[in-house]
């Protein structure tokens, strides 16, 4: 694999929360917004980015390695909890109001499948370098995926796409045109499983769409053939 | 020889621990005084939303759930304004709020400061009028339809400021 494959298969082929269906409970939660989805993949790309690569550096020495092998997974999670709680810390002093916005779903970062799993899948058996680009492209796929899910819930729900701080984008104007009101459920729990299976159906629709086509094509050069 | 492996094992398990809690406490260190700086200046900026601070002088009084702004006048020292930085659980986690009073009990402001609430439900605290105007009358309060949760945590905030407003005034903080 190379590494472009190695980060572009967290964006696509792997995407953790369309494709793994990993790290939901988050994700769900803190997609009322865009800038809550924003923060919270800035918090997931340093955490699961310097996981993987102390990791991997940790399982990468032979000697230490045997050692830790039978401790393995109280280490990853002793070292993903250290940097989630350094993230915390960091969010708390710098960017208050997100801190405040994402509350209880950073320090859940240390529970999140997706980086417990890339420690477990990917870091402890193959080198740092690519650890990190695995990190990075699967923090940018989670980052991706509940941006959609967020622009998706957050306008529905209120007609507005906060990105960041004062920025927001009033997009009320398309339901004055079509004379609705947004959807407020969109923006409760049961919205966000809503919108989940929408966009995984959306997802899974086109998918089904490319592989008959790409099958209609297969048997055309068979029959040309 | 396995039991020695094992042993040297969490060893290294503990030795990562003390890493982590030395980088942890390092970090702790360099983050402490700005994030109360930070928690202090959110709470400057919503007490300025109702007066001046640099007319008065500022004191804090520490409760158990909370805090008091006592707004003092410069010259005489005398209590002019309170400003109640008070908590009450909501739906989705605590309600925050400033309320500020003044010294005839009447209400200046009150402002939510944190809440985690139902985004387009119980998020209309945020701003609503409750029609709340005397610190020790709470029978015109308006809660908000559909906020039931919310409104009630509301309710309750003001209800700790109703119990304690003319005491604080009285002279029940200076002593």
């Amino acid at each position: 694999m190379t590494k472009k494959e190695n980060f572009l298969k967290g964006i696509f082929k792997e995407n953790p929360l369309f494709v793994a269906l990993l790290g939901m409970c988050p994700s769900l939660a803190v997609t009322t917004s865009v800038e809550n989805a924003l923060g919270m993949t800035i918090a997931v790309i340093f955490v699961l980015v310097l996981s993987n690569f102390i990791i991997s550096l940790i399982m990468s020495n032979e000697k230490l390695a045997k050692l830790v092998r039978p401790v393995r997974i109280p280490v990853y999670i002793v070292v993903i909890a250290t940097l989630v709680t350094v993230v915390e810390m960091l969010m708390h002093a710098y960017l208050i109001s997100l801190y405040k916005s994402l509350g209880i779903f950073i320090p859940l970062i240390v529970v999140n499948c997706i980086i417990l799993g890339r420690a477990e899948a990917f870091a402890a058996d193959n080198k740092p370098v690519d650890s990190i680009i695995d990190g990075l492209g699967m923090a940018v796929g989670f980052g991706v995926a509940i941006v959609i899910v967020s622009v998706f819930r957050e306008f529905l729900g209120t007609g507005l796409l906060t990105i960041w701080g004062d920025l927001q984008i009033n997009l009320n104007f398309i339901f004055d045109f079509l004379r609705i009101s947004p959807v407020g459920m969109f923006t409760q729990p049961a919205g966000a499983f809503i919108s989940l299976g929408f966009i995984l159906a959306i997802i899974a629709a086109v998918a089904a769409k490319r592989q008959e086509k790409q099958e209609k094509q297969a048997k055309e050069v068979k029959a040309n053939v | 020889m396995k039991k020695n492996n094992g042993l040297i094992s969490g060893l290294v398990l503990l030795s990562l621990g003390l890493i982590c809690g030395l980088l942890l406490a390092l970090v702790n260190e360099l983050t402490f005084d700005r994030i109360e700086a930070e928690e202090l200046r959110l709470k400057f900026e919503a007490i300025e939303e109702f007066y001046d601070i640099d007319d008065f002088e500022l004191e804090e009084v520490v409760l158990e759930d909370g805090s008091i702004y006592v707004l003092r006048n410069q010259n005489t020292s005398e209590i002019e304004h309170l400003v109640y930085s008070l908590t009450a659980s909501g739906y989705g986690d605590v309600v925050e709020m400033l309320v500020a009073v003044n010294v005839d009990l009447s209400i200046e402001g009150y402002t939510v400061t944190y809440q985690n609430e139902s985004p387009g439900i119980g998020t209309k605290i945020v701003g609503n009028d409750f029609n709340y105007n005397e610190a020790d009358d709470l029978s015109t309060f308006d809660s908000i339809a559909g906020a039931t949760v919310s409104s009630n945590a509301v309710k309750a905030i003001f209800n700790q400021v109703a119990d304690r407003a003319a005491d604080d005034f009285g002279g029940g903080l200076d002593d």
